[in-house]
């Protein structure tokens, strides 16, 4: 029943999507640097967690950095890689504080592009599948200290001024820590469902002189856990972007949650930088 | 939304059909069918004059095209670069002696993930 609502869910938003884009915020896309081309990105993100199901009475900050890598093996084909470093500050109930920080685990990542349609100069539609992996590199407890395999297909649509996003990825964890609080952090499957929409704001018309633009972004961003859990994020962002570099910054808020084994995200807030080398 | 698909598939045939046809190269304003832009990849003659003119399709956005960009600067004899996102134009400026070839150029736009529509030399 949950499956299904959240498989109508995505339908029905799939079909309202005008028209397409660029790479959001937390969705993946399916454009990817060229051949000897490499993509940094640093993220920073304040997550906050509460309303502790497991009767824990858990509430938790974490800020986390996040460093991504693409590099291009050939022109369809890129290798990324994830790596994140957490602070928690947490509460519990009975009066218990902790204060943690380490790395979790490192993700790596192939995504090739197997089909294209590039129909105007802007104007594109790519289809690329990803095949990951999660590297038991992580301290506790933060690492899943498993090897969690991750399968994905991404799609992208630029059309115009308008961009859009789909991407769905399954990972297969083979274990976890107890009391987790992030998203698929219990050991059970986790099912990544995103969509997104871009707009660029400005400029209407590009130019060889008006190279920067300014876009509007809204992700709708699905977990769902085999163990039941559940939730459902809508993200507005803006993003900045010329040749060389981008900026970016969005808002995480719960549009849905159903969640039994750890505390629900209150809100999470992101701002980056991306750079091409 | 049918009439696009119809217009999309005929459009395919007909590119079919002119891949069939077309097999010749020529430099000045060359067309990149399937066929052409195979050939293209093999064509090792340099360009000539100061400057070529790459018209592009799918560079999505300023930082995709930044991929072409910076491929294309590390070519040699390659001093200048500039994309106008709205036409698809790439100017590749080459006042030098060293030349790039048509297989360079079309080979850094295929590593960069796009689509060489065109290739105007000047005359």
């Amino acid at each position: 029943m949950r499956v299904a609502t959240i498989t109508a869910t995505a339908t029905l938003l799939l079909a309202g999507a005008v028209a397409w884009a660029q790479q959001p915020v937390h969705n993946p896309a399916a454009t990817q640097p060229g051949k000897g081309r490499l993509m940094m990105r640093e993220l920073v993100t304040f997550q906050h967690y509460d309303a502790d199901p497991k009767g824990l009475g858990r509430q938790a900050d974490d800020v986390v950095l996040t460093t991504d890598m693409a590099y291009g093996l050939t022109g369809d084909l890129v290798f990324m890689l994830r790596a994140e470093y957490l602070a928690r500050d947490q509460d519990a109930r009975g009066g218990l504080h902790s204060d943690d920080d380490g790395f979790s685990d490192l993700h790596i990542m192939f995504k090739k592009r197997v089909w294209q349609q590039d129909t105007g100069p802007t104007d594109t539609r790519r289809l690329g599948l990803a095949v990951g992996l999660d590297l038991p590199t992580g301290s506790a407890p933060f690492g899943s200290d498993s090897w969690d395999p991750m399968l994905g297909v991404i799609y992208t649509e630029v059309e115009g001024r308008w961009g859009f996003n789909a991407a769905w990825r399954w990972k297969f964890n083979t274990g976890s820590r107890p009391n987790p609080l992030r998203v698929g952090g219990a050991g059970e499957d986790l099912m990544m469902t995103d969509l997104s929409w871009l707009y660029r704001l400005s400029p209407d018309q590009f130019t060889a002189q008006k190279t920067g633009a300014w876009y509007a972004i809204l992700e709708a961003n699905g977990f769902y856990e085999t163990n039941g859990d559940m939730e459902l994020f809508l993200a507005p962002g803006i993003m900045y972007e010329v040749q060389g570099w981008a900026l970016e910054a969005s808002v995480q808020l719960p549009a849905f949650q159903d969640l039994d084994h750890r505390p629900n995200t209150e809100f999470a807030v992101t701002v980056g930088v991306r750079l091409l080398f | 939304m049918i009439h696009k698909h119809i217009i999309f598939w005929a459009m395919v045939a007909l590119a079919g059909f002119g891949c069939q046809t077309t097999s010749t190269t020529h430099h000045d304003h060359v067309e990149m069918g399937t066929g052409v832009a195979e050939a293209m990849l093999k064509d090792t003659t340099p360009i000539d004059g100061p400057s070529v003119t790459l018209v592009v399709h799918g560079m999505s956005c300023p930082l995709c095209s930044n991929n072409l960009g910076k491929t294309l600067m590390e070519m040699p004899g390659v001093e200048g670069v500039m994309v106008n996102l709205d036409t698809g134009k790439v100017v590749v400026t080459t006042p030098g002696p060293i030349k790039p070839t048509r297989s360079a150029l079309a080979g850094a736009v295929k590593n960069s993930g796009f689509k060489l529509i065109r290739l105007e030399e000047a005359p």
